[in-house]
């Protein structure tokens, strides 16, 4: 006879959904010219921009995404654990329920 | 409303024609070796009707035979007697939901570590229906 696990099914569908969930809230912040805020960030780390004004405020800028990029990325792990620690698929479920 | 059906060489309906049905078609078809089968369709089904749920046999429409297969459940068990030899199980999970996914069963029991609604579709070997059962397991 064969074992159908229905919890460990549906944690590797939740764990997914989790991180499809807060991709798109990083994306978001991110933005869609994150290349360039890439490349600035990139420049003013090396110090490569004349302008000191803007190099600081292209640091500035960066610095204050990370903390909200990294704030995400704690809540992503967060429920992630919590995918992994339910006891029952419905605990599972309403875990990725909640995220929305 | 009559209708000629168009069937491969296992009774498979392709397409179905209603009347009225052009004398060339029919010769054509001949010509190009397409089996058909005139039907008088008594209960006016409709095309997809007659092409899902029938086959040809011997020269005549017939109703295509149910699936054989027999489920039953014990406790978190799900069984499967009569599964035609070739016949394929599949047993779908939180079917309608975000979760739903499918999985293959090779054996004749199988057991679920929660309780539960299983959707089962047994696909059987040409001409039989494919089989859909629910079931709760406890």
């Amino acid at each position: 006879m064969s074992t159908l696990n229905r919890l460990d099914s549906i944690r590797a569908i939740a764990e997914r959904k989790v991180d499809e969930f807060y991709a798109d809230r990083i994306n978001a912040i991110l933005g869609p010219i994150a290349p360039l805020h890439a490349r600035k960030r990139a420049l003013a780390t090396a110090d490569l921009i004349d302008d000191k004004v803007d190099q600081l405020a292209v640091l500035t800028n960066a610095a204050e995404q990370d903390k909200v990029v990294m704030a995400i990325d704690a809540s992503r792990r967060e429920a992630k654990a919590r995918v992994r620690l339910g006891a029952t698929s419905a605990n599972v479920m309403a875990i990725v329920a909640d995220l929305h | 409303m009559k209708m000629l059906c168009c069937h491969d060489s296992v009774g498979r309906i392709s397409n179905v024609i209603f009347e009225p049905i052009p004398e060339s078609f029919v010769e054509h078809y001949d010509k190009i070796g397409l089996l058909h089968v005139m039907f008088d369709n008594p209960d006016n089904l409709s095309a997809l009707a007659v092409a899902s749920l029938h086959y040809v046999s011997v020269g005549q429409i017939t109703m295509r035979p149910d699936c054989p297969a027999v489920v039953t459940v014990e406790g978190r068990a799900i069984n499967f007697a009569d599964v035609p030899a070739d016949g394929t199980v599949v047993a779908v999970l939180d079917k309608g939901t975000e979760f739903e996914r499918r999985e293959s069963v090779s054996d004749k029991s199988m057991e679920l570590d929660e309780a539960g609604a299983v959707h089962i579709l047994v696909d059987s070997p040409w001409p039989y229906l494919q089989g859909v059962y629910d079931v709760d397991v406890e």
